[in-house]
């Protein structure tokens, strides 16, 4: 069990493994956010169309928890064993090529996480703004949902809210400005026929997700999106 | 030039060091590094203090034998170039320099500035090697090698095993050193036999002496004295990977 | 009295060895785990040898003072190893390349010695190419050669400038694959400082630990000695800082004979000295000298810029005075040459010890992009150590002490004169006589330790009754007492002086009075002053620290106390060699045009020295050498 925690290179490439399949959920769920822009129907149809899809939902939060947890325990690990490799640090040391994002990847994949806990309890359970949480919306079709809108309006309304996102999102961005390129060479793939289109390809990436995320606190602040009239 | 240096003193491996200030004075711009050290060394000397312990050889860039974190980077400021090249006309007079051993779990200081980099030798033991006898061998025209494999090879089989790398990464990872020499053995037709397993006992055993994993900060490759490329890091992970899922 | 057989096979000079293999005694498989057999020293010889020995199934003790067996100076090596394979397709043959060699040393190597490299030169392509050694390869795929000095077919294989760093790491992967087997129990940082002689036969070494400053002995049923050159005898050499003559100046106050120790070999294209800091010397591939022209200024202490020295003013002294050979006149030639110039007072550079190296006409001629492609990290390196750039103003260069062909006399099966104690590489004098050609010392070295001792030795083991012998032995605890004794001596001095001021000086006058040439007069000052320098030495030195730690001031004080007394010896061998031959040169002995000259009726011999006691004159002896198969001619590079 858990063999791949006893081998450097196999930790790094389940590193690499789970982190781009965390990829691929921050650009499903930034698609997701964006329907904001689409006004409450859409949000809140799609909010409502991702629980109807019952046990397989239950699933796809399963795989993504256990992706998770493989990354930030092969992270622990790694950052582990990292630290024990220099007991004694040196009086002075430069860094020569390497970039403050990788050279930050723990201390931001921690900051991440923590975020990820609280975006949790206030988006998923409640806990944060319970009083923005329980709201209903209409749609055309007469079913009575969720209103996620509305809760996500509310909550990008609180000055703190709105920084601590900023914030883990800009972290997120320099987490993956690295994680992306870095995933390839820790997976063996480093050919310089290559390797400027997949720096720029992850850069733009990072760059994206986090106009992406940031657009909509950023249209909430600017009054582009607004609350739906009648709604508390 | 004069001079501020402040060196890492530590008596051997069991007592606790620090740095200590010494000023030198006429140092010539001609002078290497390590001829700057020896100056320093005979006037310690003729006092009747112990002299400066630093590992050295052929100072010529080749042994791989010196080391020394000079302010902050493994052979000193001037790129591609070991401590024993470096000349003193890259400082300036009135200059602080820190010197500092090289700093990692595997590489234990013996004293001063001299570390043991036995580890590096514990990870070739391991399969850093071909196996062929000696009276093996076919005619050395036998098997045709492309001109870019055996030059590829030969970039690679170009370290030294100096440790800078270990030096230079945040983690204190051996990863470029192993992969040296899994590429310059991996570029080569004879080398192919023990591809995988080659690469599983390196790897294992880099892991076992407790260096760090690797990061791809890249601050390895701009250490290198010898200017082994990163690219050879991701060679060692495929090779790993594929022996792991593939081999026996 | 030494006995001086030097057991060479009877036939013809091309069957001698395929014979000898044939009827040497062999030890049976099984066997071979019972005996154990100490390598001293990890370069292409030492590295070779155990490695091969214990493939062979004998358990090896291998020792280096180094921190790792991937250390030693064959690594240094840049331009190439010599092998007679006629890849080429120019005419090379084992033959040739053993004419080559035998004229090129002189004639002062032993014919059936000589011939037998030749002969594995080709086995040692083979080896190292399946070891992995990456050696430079046309499109085709297949190797790649380069031609060398003393040479008119091209027969060097080389890997880069690293030739020697290369098969070195070759050597030392095979040692690593042994030790990782087990079959090889390696001593990083152990200095041999003495060989232990029981009933006649080497039978174990003592050693300091160099971290915990521990003496150990250690036995075996043999010993080789593989640890290199003495050419630090002149401090200032090309040669790595640790070089030294300490395990075969034991060996030889032992009672082993050593040969022919005046046979210096200086290289004429090294960076010259910038000042008095200067610990060594770095030396710059000779193939510069195919695109630069030397020269130095007419005029006595012209200290004009180069670009400010007109033409008419220059000294092309080599074009002068070796019309057809030129700037390409061999190795004693030009270095001498050189010197010349600079006891005139036309040297170049503020020491005065430096003549130009000019590539001018070439960038001229074939253009920067041209000269850059051919020496790019030639004049890179330059440019790191001097702060000048070549492509700019013209080099400077300097000859540096490089190689010594000297070292301990072996027979043909590489053992000294004493039994069991066998002797490898440069620290044998075997096969270049008084001079080496390029690209021949990697050839040497790991032949000796890949293709002969793996035979030899199984001979000598099974045809000699090796009693059991333990470190428990009484020699072991003289040895040992006697080891830890000079220790404690160098530690109680406390003198004024530290052990790199007297290196320094006996360096100098070695350089001096027993360099690049010597007179009879100059022998003489340096027999005076040498004993006087060691005398001070031993009252004067200072050593500070302990003997229980790392202390690299303790080490270097044993090899310097060993240089010094050397230096005395080699002295009286230049001394007693009345002719020039390669790299001894006696400026009484010179033909008109101020060419070596040899004197075959009384010198075509070995000089084989006998240790007689300290401060003693040692007893001089004679391998008579005969030339059956090459006739005895006059060099001439004309």
């Amino acid at each position: 069990m858990l063999k791949f925690l006893r081998s450097t290179i196999l930790s790094k490439i389940v590193m690499a493994v789970s982190g781009a399949a965390i990829v691929g959920f921050l650009i499903a769920h930034l698609t997701g956010n964006l329907l904001m822009f689409g006004g409450p129907e859409k949000i809140n149809a799609y909010g409502q169309g991702l629980r109807d899809l019952g046990p397989l939902l239950w699933i796809m939060r399963g795989g993504l928890i256990v992706v998770l947890v493989l990354h930030v325990i092969s992270s622990i690990f790694l950052a582990d064993k990292n630290r024990s490799a220099r007991p004694i640090n040196y009086e002075k040391k430069k860094s020569l090529q390497s970039t403050l994002a990788s050279r930050s990847m723990f201390f931001s994949g921690l900051t991440i996480l923590t975020f990820v806990t609280y975006h949790l309890l206030h988006y998923t359970l409640g806990i944060v703004q319970p009083q923005f949480f329980h709201g209903e919306y209409t749609l055309h079709d007469g079913r009575v949902v969720h209103d996620v809108y509305t809760m996500v309006i509310y909550g990008f309304r609180n000055p703190f809210i709105t920084i601590t996102y900023v914030l883990a999102m800009t972290f997120v961005c320099l987490h993956i400005s690295h994680a992306v390129p870095s995933a390839f060479q820790t997976l063996g793939i480093n050919n310089v026929k290559y390797n400027a289109m997949i720096k720029k390809a992850s850069a733009a990436l990072a760059a994206l997700i986090l106009v992406g995320y940031l657009s909509i606190p950023a249209a909430i602040m600017a009054g582009a999106l607004k609350l739906i009239e009648g709604a508390k | 030039m004069k001079l501020n240096l402040k060196i890492w003193r530590q008596q051997n491996a069991g007592t606790e060091g620090k740095v200590v200030d010494y000023m030198l004075d006429d140092v010539s711009p001609d002078m290497s590094f390590l001829e700057m050290l020896d100056i320093l060394n005979e006037k310690l000397i003729v006092k009747g203090d112990e002299p400066v312990a630093f590992d050295h050889d052929c100072r010529e860039g080749i042994c791989g034998a010196c080391s020394l974190m000079i302010n902050g980077v493994p052979h000193g400021p001037e790129k591609a170039t070991t401590t024993c090249q470096l000349h003193m006309r890259k400082f300036h007079d009135g200059e602080e320099i820190t010197i500092e051993p090289w700093r990692a779990n595997a590489f234990p200081v013996i004293k001063d500035l001299v570390v043991d980099r036995s580890s590096f030798d514990r990870i070739i033991q391991k399969g850093g090697f071909i196996s062929a006898s000696t009276g093996n061998a076919p005619d050395g025209n036998a098997i045709p090698i492309s001109k870019i494999d055996a030059d590829l090879a030969m970039d690679n089989a170009a370290c030294i095993g100096c440790g800078a790398c270990v030096a230079a990464c945040k983690n204190g990872s051996a990863s470029l050193f192993v992969s040296a020499k899994v590429a310059h053995l991996g570029y080569l037709p004879q080398g192919q036999p023990e591809r995988f397993r080659r690469v599983i006992a390196m790897v294992d055993q880099m892991d076992t002496e407790g260096f760090g994993s690797c990061s791809n900060t890249y601050d390895c490759e701009a250490a290198c004295p010898k200017g082994i490329s990163v690219r050879n890091i991701a060679r060692m992970n495929r090779d790993y990977l594929k022996a792991n899922l593939f081999g026996v | 009295m030494l006995n001086l057989d030097s057991k060479i096979p009877a036939g013809a000079i091309t069957e001698k060895w395929d014979k000898h293999r044939a009827e040497m005694k062999l030890v049976n498989p099984a066997n071979k785990r019972k005996y154990t057999v100490i390598v001293v020293g990890t370069g292409l010889a030492g590295g070779a040898a155990a490695a091969s020995l214990a493939e062979l199934g004998y358990k090896v003790e291998c020792f280096t003072f180094h921190d790792s067996p991937r250390r030693a100076h064959s690594i240094a090596a840049q331009g190439g190893i010599n092998a007679a394979k006629n890849y080429q397709n120019d005419g090379d043959s084992i033959w040739r390349l053993f004419y080559d060699t035998v004229k090129g040393g002189d004639f002062r190597a032993r014919e059936a010695n000589v011939y037998r490299l030749a002969q594995v030169s080709v086995n040692i392509i083979d080896q190292c190419v399946a070891q992995g050694v990456p050696f430079a390869r046309e499109y085709g795929g297949y190797l790649g050669n380069r031609s060398f000095g003393g040479a008119q077919v091209s027969r060097t294989f080389y890997a880069k400038g690293q030739t020697g760093q290369q098969l070195l790491l070759g050597a030392y992967s095979a040692l690593s694959r042994q030790i990782g087997a087990g079959t090889v129990n390696m001593h990083n940082r152990k200095e041999m400082l003495d060989l232990v002689i029981v009933d006649g036969q080497a039978r174990g070494i003592v050693t300091r630990d160099l971290v915990s400053g521990k003496i150990e002995s250690f036995a075996a049923d043999a010993v080789i000695l593989a640890t290199g050159g003495y050419a630090n005898v002149f401090y200032l050499s090309t040669n790595a800082k640790a070089c030294n003559v300490t395990s075969i100046y034991r060996a030889h106050k032992k009672g082993a004979g050593l040969a022919n120790p005046c046979y210096t070999q200086i290289h004429p294209t090294c960076i010259p000295v910038s000042g008095d800091h200067q610990s060594k010397l770095t030396l710059m591939s000779e193939s510069l000298r195919n695109d630069g022209r030397i020269w130095v200024p007419k005029s006595k202490g012209d200290k004009r810029a180069a670009q400010d020295i007109p033409e008419s003013e220059r000294d092309y002294y080599l074009e002068r005075k070796y019309p057809s050979f030129g700037n390409l006149s061999p190795r004693d030639i030009a270095s001498r040459a050189a010197k010349e110039a600079c006891d005139e007072g036309r040297g170049v550079g503020h020491s005065g010890f430096g003549v130009y190296l000019d590539f001018a006409d070439s960038i001229h001629r074939l253009s920067e992009a041209t000269i850059a492609e051919r020496y790019g990290n030639l004049f890179e390196m330059y440019e790191r150590i001097t702060g000048e750039n070549p492509y700019k103003t013209p080099m400077r260069i300097y000859p540096a002490p490089h190689y010594t062909m000297g070292g301990l006399w072996v027979d043909y099966n590489l053992m000294s004169t004493i039994p069991g104690l066998h002797v490898l590489g440069e620290a044998n004098f075997s096969d270049h006589g008084a001079n080496r050609l390029g690209a021949s010392a990697l050839m040497q070295g790991l032949a000796d330790g890949y293709f002969v001792i793996p035979y030899t030795l199984g001979h000598y083991l099974a045809s000699n009754k090796l009693d059991k012998v333990t470190t428990e032995h009484p020699e072991f605890k003289k040895v040992e007492e006697e080891v830890t004794n000079q220790t404690k001596r160098f530690l109680s001095i406390n003198g004024k002086r530290s052990t790199n001021s007297f290196h320094r000086e006996l360096g100098l006058l070695m350089w001096d009075k027993c360099g690049m040439a010597r007179t009879e007069k100059s022998l003489k000052e340096a027999l005076q002053r040498i004993p006087e320098l060691r005398e001070e030495f031993w009252k004067n030195v200072r050593v500070s620290g302990s003997g229980e730690e790392l202390n690299q001031s303790l080490e270097h004080a044993g090899r310097v106390a060993d240089f010094l007394e050397f230096a005395e010896l080699m002295c009286y061998d230049a001394l007693e060699r009345e002719e020039s031959c390669g790299g001894h040169f006696r400026s009484e002995y010179q033909t008109e045009d101020g060419e070596a000259l040899r004197n075959d009726a009384k010198f075509c011999h070995a000089a084989v020295w006998e240790y007689d006691g300290y401060g003693k004159k040692p007893i001089r002896h004679k391998e008579e050498l005969t030339f059956d198969n090459v006739h005895l001619a006059t060099r001439s590079y004309k």
